[in-house]
């Protein structure tokens, strides 16, 4: 008589282990669970779990219909592109206007007009140029090879950086400087790691608030 | 660094010392300085220490409390618990997460090392470099002839 055991919740593990079970000699020792992604919302900001790959989904807060896909400029133009992906701007590629919203955006070209806002992470190439007022993002990362100059006082959540940062910097969150990076100016910050071989010539403080 | 055994001169938690302490060789403070640290050689300054003074040393490792400036001409090493007040000046520095730290920082870790102190794989690169740069002198002359 085949063993019965009372399942609370049926999903894809209990599904296995009751297939283990009708058929003995079969281990299942663990599933495995489709990747889940982290989304926010590019209309109300709202930030929910999709899992498994798809182009499109909707906001469960607002409904909106969000493009999920990566975006990848070829060549100069003005276009607003709205999504929960990545857009890339790669090297000798200029934006003449339009708005650029992404949940993560990689600056490796220039930005002459319109705006840029990366709803999470801001990852400038060594071939970045824009003017500081176009660009918002809330986690800033300098790519390898960059030398990124701040003229005016600079905001960002956690900061990575990897290759030359000069300007004054204020992070709420965590400033990482890589080996061989460095960052000079003025920073202050919540927490400060800085990794053998980074450099750091500036005024610091790190305390948490 | 943080081994003890390689430690000369210790001062442990219950020490108060008022003054300067010049040191040939390593030393690991437990307790509290008012004055000035010179060393050496290393430094390891213990999570219950309190420094009020400038330190002078090789390298240090900081796990305590420093209300002064940190010379060192190697490294500055610190660790989360570190609570430093003051300008810092070193050829590498490591700070992990978690330090307080106020003052001003001077780390140029791509200043040239001191003769001898190459390491072998920049040593090694320098050479291949050495030997691309006489082939490049080479080709030329071939490109006369």
């Amino acid at each position: 008589m085949a063993r019965y055991q009372k399942t609370g919740t049926v999903d894809g593990y209990a599904a296995l282990k009751a297939a283990a079970r009708a058929a003995p000699g079969v281990h299942v020792s663990h599933t495995a669970l489709p990747a889940k992604r982290v989304i926010e919302c590019y209309k109300c900001g709202y930030t929910f779990q999709q899992h498994g790959k798809t182009t499109t989904t909707t906001c469960s807060k607002c409904r909106h219909i969000l493009d999920l896909t990566d975006h990848t400029l070829e060549r100069d133009g003005n276009e607003t592109i709205q999504t929960c992906g990545t857009i890339t701007i790669p090297d000798r590629v200029a934006i003449n206007g339009g708005n650029l919203i992404g949940n993560d955006v990689r600056l490796d070209g220039t930005l002459r007009a319109g705006t840029i806002r990366a709803l999470r992470r801001l990852e400038l190439g060594p071939g970045a140029s824009f003017p500081e007022h176009l660009v918002t993002a809330r986690d800033l990362k300098i790519l390898r090879g960059a030398v990124i100059v701040f003229e005016q006082p600079a905001e960002f959540r956690d900061v990575e950086i990897a290759g030359v940062m000069r300007g004054r910097l204020r992070a709420s969150g965590t400033v990482t400087i890589h080996p061989g990076a460095e960052f000079a100016g003025e920073l202050t910050t919540a927490r400060l790691i800085v990794a053998d071989g980074g450099g750091l010539n500036a005024r610091v403080r790190v305390e948490v608030r | 660094m943080d081994n003890n055994n390689s430690v000369q001169s210790v001062i442990a938690g219950d020490v108060e010392i008022a003054g300067t302490i010049r040191s040939a060789g390593s030393v690991r403070i437990d307790g509290k300085l008012e004055g000035e640290l010179h060393c050496a050689g290393d430094a390891v300054i213990g999570k219950s220490a309190v420094i009020k003074g400038n330190l002078a040393v090789n390298a240090v490792t900081v796990e305590g409390t420093i209300n002064g400036n940190i010379t060192a001409k190697d490294r500055i090493e610190m660790k989360s618990s570190a609570r430093v007040t003051g300008d810092i000046k070193s050829k590498r520095l490591s700070v992990e997460d978690g330090v307080t730290f106020v003052g001003r920082s001077e780390v140029n870790p791509s200043t040239p090392p001191a003769a001898g102190a190459i390491p072998v794989v920049a040593a090694a690169a320098a050479a291949e470099a050495s030997d691309k740069a006489d082939a490049a002198t080479v080709r030329p002359q071939f490109a006369r002839r």
